[in-house]
């Protein structure tokens, strides 16, 4: 886990802390981003200020389960800083997540760690007419199939984009679900049972495999 | 011709708010602690109530509101309050800009990260009131401001400490000038807040509003 140092730790004991997040994408040229409002070197490289508080928007993972990635949400950045997100430079370069700490006049770093560590999977921008303006930058961290080498094989989908006659895939495009119908009446029809369709009148239990 | 930024435009107005806006992101347990993470530093933001106004007026504000273009552009925002240190605004003379200035941020335990500002070459005696601004002006028209904590009185030498708040963002340059008299700040228009006051039967009737935030770029 993160040790963040013991005037950071006591900051945020004591509730007066303040985080700023820096990204840094290792791409050509690289770009480096902080939430700050000045140039500031982190980590010994200077990174830029985009004064944006969203930064890193959702960051999740739970013990066992799927890696969840992580979600970069970029809006209302300076227009210099867009420029440096040129979406076809971007495909899977290493980024590095990190927070800092600052105490609570958000002018002296107590503490800056490296949060998370991957690579660029999406960059999706979505712009809405008289809305906002976003640019996403979709994170995978290594549990999630940083060693591969080709593309993704998971799906039949994905499978066919390698070769389009291969369908070895095909049958395991969903996780096999089963339905236990208990003291109800059994459907109609095979339709009704598979997933999205209304429910069987009675209990009904779905046990994912 | 029209120089870019502008200065705000100061007619029209009945009342104002100025004040500093923070991120915070709070604990969702009621029962617990409110304290928890900041999501930066502040920034100030400005709202401005407009009244009844002649025409005269209006066609000033309007021109103004339009030639932001939204949140294109910034303009040159400042308390309409407090344009000169409170203590001086009767006609006791005072010197507007300091010949220095130094900024730091408290490490002792009573009063920890509250930033203290030191001018230098005041007249002997110049009172910086609670509520007074400081600004700070560099670069290519860039500035920022700070507000007072606390009242002082300059010494013989013309040195004067006080706390201010929020702490000089670490944008703001060693060489950056202050001064006293009309701090301001770079502000964009909020789009969506910012509306202006109908016309009627001889004068524009009241319910304008204009709403900025704070930009600041190094």
């Amino acid at each position: 886990m993160k040790i963040f140092s013991d005037d950071a730790r006591a900051a945020i004991e004591e509730g007066s802390a303040t985080s700023a997040s820096a990204i840094e994408i290792l791409c050509d040229p690289p770009v480096r981003v902080w939430s700050g409002y000045e140039p500031r070197e982190i980590d010994g490289v200077v990174h830029q200020p985009i004064g944006d508080a969203g930064l890193v928007k959702s960051t999740g993972a739970s013990l066992g389960g799927a890696d969840q990635g992580i979600t970069l949400e970029l809006s209302g950045v300076e227009p210099a800083s867009l420029a440096l997100f040129d979406a076809s430079m971007l495909r899977r370069a290493p980024v590095i997540v990190r927070r800092a700490i600052f105490d609570s006049s958000a002018t002296r770093m107590l503490d800056v760690q490296p949060f998370a560590r991957g690579s660029i999977d999406q960059v999706p921008v979505e712009d809405t007419a008289g809305g906002t303006s976003v640019i996403r930058a979709m994170v995978e961290t290594a549990a999630r199939g940083l060693g591969r080498r080709g593309g993704r094989m998971r799906t039949d989908a994905d499978q066919r984009l390698i070769s389009p006659t291969d369908g070895g895939m095909r049958k395991i495009s969903y996780a096999g679900q089963v339905n236990l119908y208990w003291g109800g009446k059994k459907p109609a029809n095979a339709s009704a049972a598979l997933p999205g369709s209304g429910s069987a009148a009675g209990v009904s239990i779905v046990n994912q495999a | 011709m029209i120089a870019f930024p502008r200065l705000m435009p100061t007619v029209g107005i009945v009342s104002k708010a100025f004040q500093l806006q923070r991120t915070d992101y709070l604990s969702p347990e009621q029962g617990g602690r409110l304290g928890a993470m900041g999501g930066g530093p502040p920034l100030w933001s400005l709202s401005l109530g407009l009244g009844d106004m002649s025409f005269e007026h209006d066609d000033l504000i309007t021109a103004f509101v339009d030639g932001q273009r939204g949140p294109m552009r910034r303009f040159l925002a400042f308390d309409i309050g407090r344009q000169m240190p409170r203590f001086h605004a009767g006609g006791v003379p005072y010197r507007e800009t300091p010949s220095s200035w130094s900024h730091g941020i408290s490490a002792e335990s009573s009063d920890a990260g509250t930033a203290y500002l030191t001018l230098v070459g005041l007249l002997p005696g110049q009172v910086v009131s609670t509520g007074d601004y400081v600004g700070f002006g560099w670069g290519d028209g860039r500035c920022t401001m700070v507000r007072a904590q606390e009242s002082a009185s300059a010494t013989a030498g013309g040195l004067v400490a006080f706390a201010v708040e929020p702490a000089l963002p670490r944008v703001v340059p060693a060489g950056a000038v202050a001064t006293l008299r009309r701090a301001t700040c770079l502000m964009r228009l909020v789009p969506g807040q910012t509306t202006l006051g109908e016309h009627g039967l001889g004068y524009v009737s009241a319910g304008g509003r204009i709403t900025a935030l704070q930009d600041l770029v190094p």
